[in-house]
């Protein structure tokens, strides 16, 4: 038996050592992310009203003269320009998803790939200088139909990748007793592969929107912002308009107090939405797991 | 009645004119990602067109100065400069506690602790950087001024006077705060993809390690973190980018001053900071074409990062020890 | 004594899964016993003889009497020694209360139907299911007499005294021939590089392995090939200088030319290790092996001298089994 220079004793101090440096710098990493998470919560908590609900914003007088002040046309705004970026994303993402799973031999698949992660790491605020040279520039106003189409440009990547898994984890078997029985590519992509994938499919959608709500960065130079409602619904899409993400922004770098209290506002708020589209989706996929 | 139907022939749309269209529909679908992708660079490239000519392409990259006011002289250096060091600082800071938890998850915690570091590891993740940025405004920048900045600088003031210049004016907002806000925002990215890499070593090779008589930590160092270099090193390179691109809270809170010098607390700016900040009150057309150019200046930084990443998970990911 | 290796705890589940166990070995009445006629004090039978083994039809306790007699006649020392061990996932029981000693310096083959348990029975004479989380043990497992499941042993040192060779070649990819070779002396700070030379070349010589790769030591392990990586595993194992070797069906992955030089190398090694070996394959076990474990729906069924029980096999399923009745 050859002799051990390191004793047991010293090699189980050395794996205790390590599992105490690894508890200590995962608390002291989560515990700055989770204080972030609760100054939100008890800001945001202690600022917000009804009055947030129900009201624009305004002139930065209004809150000073202490008048009623909210965000309500932010919060319409953000559904506004969600929503269409989703119709945009949506279709996109699941097309190129469907090309990369159910045409794996297609020649532009390779390419696609590499271009569509590429995509996915490019920062958003690329995607909004795009937008604003595509859609802002010709239209020649800022509109929120060009901050949905920034904000798809966010979501299209990152759909494509996640429709193209959840196909995949479709076994083939499936897709070829379809093929077997006489059924044609198409119909078998659209009415077995993608019902079994739904859940999947869904989740994808879900992180994907909860991605781009977040964003503020693409919708400052498209969307740009709004203290009104605008006077007529089509505002909100062919003119500017207010979105949550990009109001927080402008309140927290104001010089009004009663603006920043505000923004913790605008913080909660975002927070739990974001928030509760990415529990909906992770407890989608629990689901489907177990 | 039933042969009748069996007789007709079925619809065209069942033979092959259905495949021919969904085919066609799928790959246009696809071919518009492609699309998208080549007309951003185009059109960085077209608007920051005049910039370029005006400055030509190294000398806007190496110019030090970025004046929209008096001058109307535009050069990119201030905030490349910022970029880097404020991403390569926080990737210094976040990379061994990121790897750490993905460790602490995968190998040491007992299950159930290791699902809510997880799930944590992803709430986190989500957090939208305007957020955190809000935070870092009326927080965490006003205490790193109070119990860091100001006390540094008045022992500097009175021992080391030289330094003041590199140390910068402590108000609170400037690269330092920036760096410390992206190494947290991009600590649970990198943690996730780590451990994605760590979940891909097969079972086999762990119980290799203990069969050999390893303790825990042994079997990390020998078989753990060896197979799962590659996809840690790429998803820190993938960090990387995330933490150049990342836009809202460090514009928040570097400072914005577009001109060197800069220094260690004092306030800086970065290529998204710089984009944000001006680009909606830009008026001249020579200012937002230098604003554009240095938009594509992000997209080829960005575009090299990430291929760089994906070559490193094509090179490093392991095949040998599943050869049959 | 009996010792609980709790590693996911059900308390009560346990404490009546014990109780269950002890009411039955005490009784000396094990589940798989069907129609015991014997007494637990009725002396053994002497037309028994030294191999011939009624294990089907007798006590734990018997058995093992019966077992060490006929290794005491034959001059074999146990090397290893299970008491009542009882493994289960969750509500599934893996193995069911087996009871038998291990011979030194034999080759010893398990053999049964899969999910018989024989891969769970293996994997606990060395600890392996500390790792995952969800198997229960009770029972002992005696090394030279010293029970491994023992609180105050640390799995650490059983592991390095009894090794181990899976289904798979798993050399560790990034690591050179060499390196793979000398990772478990490594591991105990052993940096002398001559003594590292030398255990090299021993275990790769003793694992038929040296002269094909001499002249690419620095080479990776991956780029060996299968049969090549899995003697590298085996050089590995021995390099560290264990005492016994499990191996679990460490040729089911290979092609029969690296089948036939392993099983060479098997036999080969018996000389200086005990070793176990899981195997599906019923003609190998007839090839390496001295011994042979039947076990079938976890229980140990019959166990023998490998000729003896594939000849003269005493319980029909063993019978059945061997003859390809079913498996």
């Amino acid at each position: 038996m050859i002799k051990p220079v390191k004793s047991l004793k010293q090699r189980n101090l050395r794996d205790r050592v390590m599992e105490s440096l690894l508890v200590f710098s995962t608390i002291l990493v989560m515990a700055p992310l989770l204080i972030i998470i609760g100054y939100v919560v008890v800001q945001g908590a202690s600022a917000i009203n009804a009055d947030f609900f129900i009201h624009e914003l305004g002139s930065p007088a209004r809150a000073m003269q202490g008048r009623p002040t909210g965000l309500v046309h932010s919060i319409l705004g953000t559904a506004v320009v969600d929503f269409l970026a989703l119709i945009i994303a949506i279709p996109v993402g699941l097309g190129a998803g469907v090309m990369l799973s159910e045409y794996p031999d297609h020649k532009l698949n390779p390419m696609l790939r590499i271009i569509n992660d590429t995509l996915n790491g490019m920062p958003a605020i690329l995607k909004g200088l795009l937008a604003f040279a595509l859609i802002v520039k010709p239209m020649g106003t800022f509109s929120g139909l060009a901050g949905g189409v920034a904000l798809a440009f966010v979501m299209i990547p990152i759909i494509a990748r996640s429709t193209e898994s959840a196909l995949m984890s479709i076994p083939w078997t499936i897709r070829e007793a379809g093929l077997a029985i006489g059924l044609p590519r198409w119909r078998v992509v659209l009415s077995t592969v993608m019902p079994a994938a739904k859940t999947g499919l869904v989740t994808g959608f879900l992180i994907a929107f909860a991605r781009a709500a977040g964003e503020a960065a693409p919708l400052l130079f498209t969307s740009f912002g709004n203290n009104y409602l605008p006077n007529h619904w089509t505002g909100m899409i062919m003119g500017p308009v207010d979105t949550l993400p990009q109001r927080l922004y402008s309140l927290a770098i104001s010089p009004y107090k009663e603006w920043h209290a505000m923004g913790w506002a605008a913080g909660i708020v975002l927070l739990a939405f974001v928030i509760t589209l990415f529990i909906t989706a992770r407890m989608l996929t629990k689901e489907k797991k177990y | 009645m039933q042969s009748d139907l069996l007789k007709r022939p079925l619809p065209v749309i069942y033979r092959w004119l259905g495949d021919k269209i969904f085919l066609t529909v799928v790959v246009l679908l696809g071919l518009t990602i492609i699309f998208l992708a080549l007309s951003m660079a185009w059109v960085l490239y077209k608007e920051g067109s005049l910039a370029i000519h005006q400055f030509g392409v190294i000398g806007f990259l190496k110019g030090s100065v970025w004046d929209p006011g008096v001058q109307y002289v535009f050069g990119a250096l201030p905030f490349i400069f910022g970029t880097m060091v404020t991403s390569i600082g926080a990737l210094a800071i976040a990379f061994f506690p990121a790897i750490a938890i993905a460790i602490f998850m995968a190998e040491y915690a007992p299950s159930w602790l290791s699902k809510i570091i997880e799930n944590l590891v992803h709430l986190i993740a989500a957090i939208p950087s305007v957020v955190v940025g809000i935070w870092g405004i009326f927080v965490f920048a006003p205490w790193m001024r109070e119990t860091v900045y100001l006390p540094v600088v008045n022992f500097a003031t009175e021992h080391y006077p030289s330094l003041l210049p590199v140390l910068g004016s402590p108000i609170g907002y400037g690269m330092t705060t920036a760096t410390i806000i992206l190494a947290l925002m991009i600590i649970p990215f990198t943690t996730a993809l780590t451990r994605d890499a760590i979940d891909k070593v097969p079972r086999e090779q762990r119980e290799a390690a203990w069969a050999l008589g390893a303790t825990r930590w042994e079997v990390i160092r020998m078989a753990v973190i060896p197979y799962a270099r590659g996809g840690i090193m790429a998803g820190t390179m993938l960090s990387f980018g995330r933490a150049i691109g990342e836009t809202m809270a460090v514009a928040m809170l570097i400072g914005n001053k577009n001109n060197f010098p800069f220094s260690i607390f004092g306030p800086a700016a970065t290529m998204p900071s710089v984009i944000i900040n001006e680009f909606r009150e830009a008026v001249g057309n020579m200012h937002l074409s230098s604003l554009m150019a240095i938009g594509l200046a992000l997209f080829a930084i960005s575009l090299i990062v990430n291929l760089v990443a994906a070559y490193i998970s094509r090179k490093l990911s392991i095949t040998g020890g599943q050869a049959i | 004594m009996e010792v609980m290796t709790k590693i996911q705890s059900h308390p009560t589940k346990n404490n009546l899964f014990n109780k269950v166990r002890k009411a039955f070995s005490n009784e000396n009445n094990p589940p798989n016993s069907h129609g015991n006629n014997n007494g637990p004090q009725k002396p053994m039978a002497d037309n028994n003889g030294p191999g011939r083994i009624k294990t089907g039809m007798q006590s734990a306790g018997n058995r093992e009497k019966n077992m060490e007699k006929a290794a005491k006649k034959e001059g074999k020392e146990v090397r290893m020694e299970t008491k009542n061990l009882n493994i289960r996932y969750g509500t599934t029981v893996a193995v069911d209360n087996v009871s038998l000693p291990i011979y030194n310096h034999m080759v010893t083959a398990l053999i049964g139907p899969s999910g018989c348990g024989k891969t769970t029975f293996l994997r606990a004479l060395n600890r392996m299911h500390d790792l995952t989380r969800d198997a229960v043990i009770s029972g002992e497992v005696l090394l030279d007499g010293k029970n491994i499941y023992d609180p105050r042993v640390n799995p650490v040192t059983i592991r390095r005294k009894i090794g181990m060779v899976f289904q798979k070649p798993t050399p560790f990819p990034t690591m050179s021939i060499y390196d793979n070779v000398v990772a478990g002396l490594k591991l105990v700070g052993i940096k002398n590089r001559k003594l590292l030379d030398e255990v090299c070349e021993k275990a790769l010589k003793q694992a038929a392995l040296f002269e094909e790769v001499k002249d690419r030591l620095k080479s990776p392990g991956g780029s060996l090939s299968g049969g090549q990586q899995q003697r590298l595993s085996i050089a590995r194992a021995l390099a560290i200088e264990p005492e016994v070797i499990l191996m679990d069906e460490p040729t089911s992955s290979l092609d029969p030319k690296s089948t036939a030089k392993i099983e060479d190398l098997i036999v080969e090694l018996r000389k200086n290790y005990s070793i176990i070996i899981v195997t599906h394959n019923l003609a190998q076990a007839t090839r390496v092996s001295d011994y042979s474990i039947f076990m079938y729906l976890g229980q140990l069924i019959e166990y023998g001298k490998t000729h003896k029980l594939f000849n003269n096999p005493k319980d029909t399923r063993t019978e059945n089994y061997i003859s390809g009745k079913f498996g």
